[in-house]
């Protein structure tokens, strides 16, 4: 009897602590919603869990970068980092949903400035933490 | 711990004795609670431990409300986050402090507040509904979950609250169903931005969401979210795929907070767009209805207001051609930006670095123009589509008409037909995706001068017609299980059990849908050649709307081996949002005889219900 108990749980170690690595928020849940599944939505549930220890938000796309970002700054980078490419994309034509967003987390001045200098701040930005951090220079 | 709270219940005059003397059976405390009748008494519904400090306190709500009071005055830890009892159950500790004449010290809860804090001035609560991916009608159920709205006047700065089965993300599909049928996993509440839940619906799966905003005020959203918060630290429902899942528990959390709205009664299963409509029933529950469109509908309302010339632009560039500048009109600019944020969401890992060249080149070129975007406001039929519009789930199908059968000559027919769920193609769309089907088990009789009989034993159907696009092109595709009696020759009679699957193209536009599809048939009964029939076969169909209240269907199929032909012409109407009539016509020819071996003629009454 003992002898099955601990081979069961040998055999159940890799799916605990895969459980696990879901629920530290490391950019699996985006990977566990980007699989297209007849039932993705049940699956959604490993993304952020409700209460401590993952009891902030998930950081999303973030990709487990080892990044120190101040507390106050972390909805801001999560909101920029998640929304990469709709930001992107509505920086460039100069307003929208995500633009208003982004001004209001980051209590930034305006998009059209932010349009103007969309060479410099936007373009260059490779991903989701590099917009982050040329969008503070700009706003702070 | 429990021998403890026996015994201060015990020694403890009852703390309740003064106030009015059902509070333990009121709505208010059973909802609070979760309890459920049961026999002549109650019972939980919580599958985990940790909810009740009575004993006895699954079944037993007065003795419940005795030692919840009794807990509440101790310096306990208990809860997953070894918390005061106050702090464990907040909405519970508010409810008994308003509700008995307990005089119990508030103790100060820092995590719980951190939590609530986590929602940045939580006002309102909006129930959300995400409709089925495109090209898959087996979603056409749903998925719901809450939104709480914040302070800030972004919505996407707002967070989402959902009700999920906890699985661990490599479980493989026949655990998963299993399990989750037969309530094998844990239901997990999670909290996300709503940004996030917008990425994953619209952007990632293009699926449309409804957003209801109920009318809770900001003290009934806080409570909620206090109660959610009560549920998920301290214990667990088990998930149930088909009645208690996301949409249940969403409904029971509310249903706490708010005990006169009746919404989580079912049948046999819980449809999450049937839970719309049970919201929607309530006076005065829903404040505003409103639609974001998914990413594919986005694209297609923006290409509709293309010109000629422009869409051959957009055409060029997607298709990887050079366009010169001055081509590029804003319009174009911005379709172009969904279109391709349209192929990144489908493409995902293959997204390669020449596409995004290719993306940065119209950004580039967009960013060097001010002028504003294109307003568009989504034409009728996609806001009909809203689920509490839609007819009932089940249905009951009442049919007469004339049939010539050739082995019996003409004869009156009757026909009887019951399903569970939920939608075919010829019923009215209101409600659902166009233009696709699913159905779940039915039964079917027909009566004719030779007898009754059951005609149809169906388990399930379901029919995705696609509509290829410049922007879009899938497959469309049909699968069908179910069990028919032969109206051919080879096995009269006999009830043929059976499994059909087709694959096609389809083209179409909001208004109609022609389409072809390869088919096959396999069935199996001992009076078969074989003991079994395997048929190929060809199907043309052409589904045309012109109208919102009318529709048309006509069908034709050939199979070989065994060949066999079959022509269905069919109108439908609907009478009211759960009554329908169609006509029917029908010929079956099969290779024995030169005339039609089955003709029909119908008509046909549907009444949708609940």
């Amino acid at each position: 009897m003992r002898l099955l108990a601990t081979a069961l749980l040998v055999l159940a170690l890799p799916m605990i602590s895969h459980a696990r690595d879901t629920m530290d928020g490391c950019g699996l849940g985006w990977e566990v919603t980007s699989d297209e599944t007849m039932i993705a939505t049940t699956t959604r549930g490993t993304t952020n869990v409700f209460v401590p220890p993952a009891f902030g938000m998930t950081t999303g796309t973030l990709g487990c970068k080892q990044l120190s970002f101040a507390s106050n700054e972390k909805e801001a980078v999560n909101y920029v980092v998640n929304n990469y490419s709709n930001l992107k994309q509505q920086l460039a034509v100069g307003q929208g949903e995500y633009v208003d967003g982004l001004i209001e987390v980051m209590n930034c001045g305006s998009a059209d400035k932010i349009q103007s200098q969309y060479d410099t701040v936007v373009a260059p930005a490779k991903d989701g933490v590099e917009l982050y951090q040329n969008l503070k220079n700009v706003c702070g | 711990m429990n021998f403890l709270l026996v015994l201060l219940v015990i020694l403890n005059i009852d703390p309740v004795r003064a106030d009015a003397p059902d509070l333990a059976y009121s709505r208010e405390w059973l909802r609070l609670m979760h309890y459920q009748p049961h026999g002549n008494g109650f019972k939980s519904e919580l599958d985990g431990k940790g909810f009740y400090f009575a004993p006895d306190g699954r079944t037993n709500p007065r003795a419940e409300i005795e030692a919840s009071l009794e807990a509440f005055k101790q310096d306990l830890k208990v809860s997953r986050l070894k918390l005061h009892p106050q702090c464990a159950f907040p909405e519970r500790f508010r409810f008994l402090m308003e509700h008995t004449r307990a005089d119990i010290k508030p103790v100060d809860c820092p995590v719980f507040k951190e939590f609530l804090s986590g929602f940045h001035g939580a006002k309102a609560t909006t129930l959300v509904f995400s409709s089925a991916y495109p090209n898959n009608p087996a979603s056409m159920f749903g998925h719901s979950f809450l939104k709480i709205e914040s302070d800030r006047k972004n919505e996407l700065l707002d967070s989402g609250i959902n009700y999920a089965a906890f699985t661990p993300p490599d479980a493989n599909i026949f655990a998963f169903m299993y399990l989750g049928v037969f309530g094998g996993y844990q239901g997990t509440w999670s909290r996300d931005p709503y940004f996030k839940k917008v990425n994953d619906y619209i952007n990632a799966e293009s699926r449309d969401l409804w957003e209801y905003q109920l009318t809770l005020n900001q003290q009934e959203t806080l409570r909620l979210l206090a109660h959610i918060w009560e549920l998920e630290v301290n214990s667990h429902f088990d998930y149930f795929f088909f009645d208690e899942n996301c949409s249940y528990q969403i409904l029971r959390a509310i249903e706490a907070i708010k005990p006169d709205w009746n919404l989580s009664e079912h049948r046999i299963y819980v449809i999450p767009g049937e839970t719309i409509k049970r919201v929607s029933d309530v006076p005065g529950a829903v404040r505003e209805v409103r639609f974001r469109p998914s990413l594919y509908h986005q694209l297609e309302m923006q290409f509709a207001h293309l010109s000629d010339e422009e869409r051959k632009t957009y055409r060029d560039y997607m298709n990887g051609k050079t366009v010169a500048p001055e081509r590029m009109s804003v319009r174009v600019m911005d379709t172009l930006l969904t279109g391709i944020l349209h192929r990144k969401a489908r493409k995902k890992r293959k997204w390669s670095a020449e596409d995004q060249a290719r993306e940065n080149q119209v950004l580039e070129l967009r960013s060097k123009n001010p002028t504003s975007p294109m307003r568009i406001e989504p034409p009728a039929h996609l806001l009909t589509s809203r689920p509490d519009w839609g007819h009932d789930p089940y249905s009951a199908h009442f049919s007469g008409g004339w049939l010539e059968r050739d082995e019996i000559g003409a004869t009156s027919l009757f026909r009887l037909k019951l399903k569970s769920a939920y939608h075919d193609l010829l019923a009215p769309d209101h409600g659902f995706t166009p233009f696709s089907e699913i159905e779940f088990p039915w039964v079917e009789f027909h009566a004719d001068k030779k007898g009754a009989r059951l005609q149809e034993l169906g388990l399930i159907s379901s029919t995705s017609l696609f509509p290829l696009t410049h922007f879009d092109q899938r497959p469309s595709w049909r699968l069908r299980w179910a069990a028919e009696t032969e109206r051919g020759r080879e096995c009269q009679n006999c009830l043929l059990p059976g499994f059909e699957a087709a694959y096609g193209l389809a083209l179409g536009d909001h208004a109609y849908r022609l389409y072809a599809f390869a088919l096959g048939k396999a069935e199996v009964h001992s009076q078969l050649q074989h003991g079994y029939r395997l048929r190929p076969g060809l199907e043309l169909g052409w589904i045309w709307k012109p109208k919102e209240k009318y529709k048309m269907r006509l069908v034709g199929r050939r199979f070989w081996n065994s060949i066999a032909n079959e022509l269905r012409w069919e109108h439908s109407t609907p009478i009211s949002r759960n009554q329908e009539l169609r006509q029917t016509s029908y010929i079956h020819h099969d290779d024995h005889f030169g005339r039609p071996a089955w003709l029909e003629f119908r008509l046909e009454w549907i009444s949708y219900f609940r």
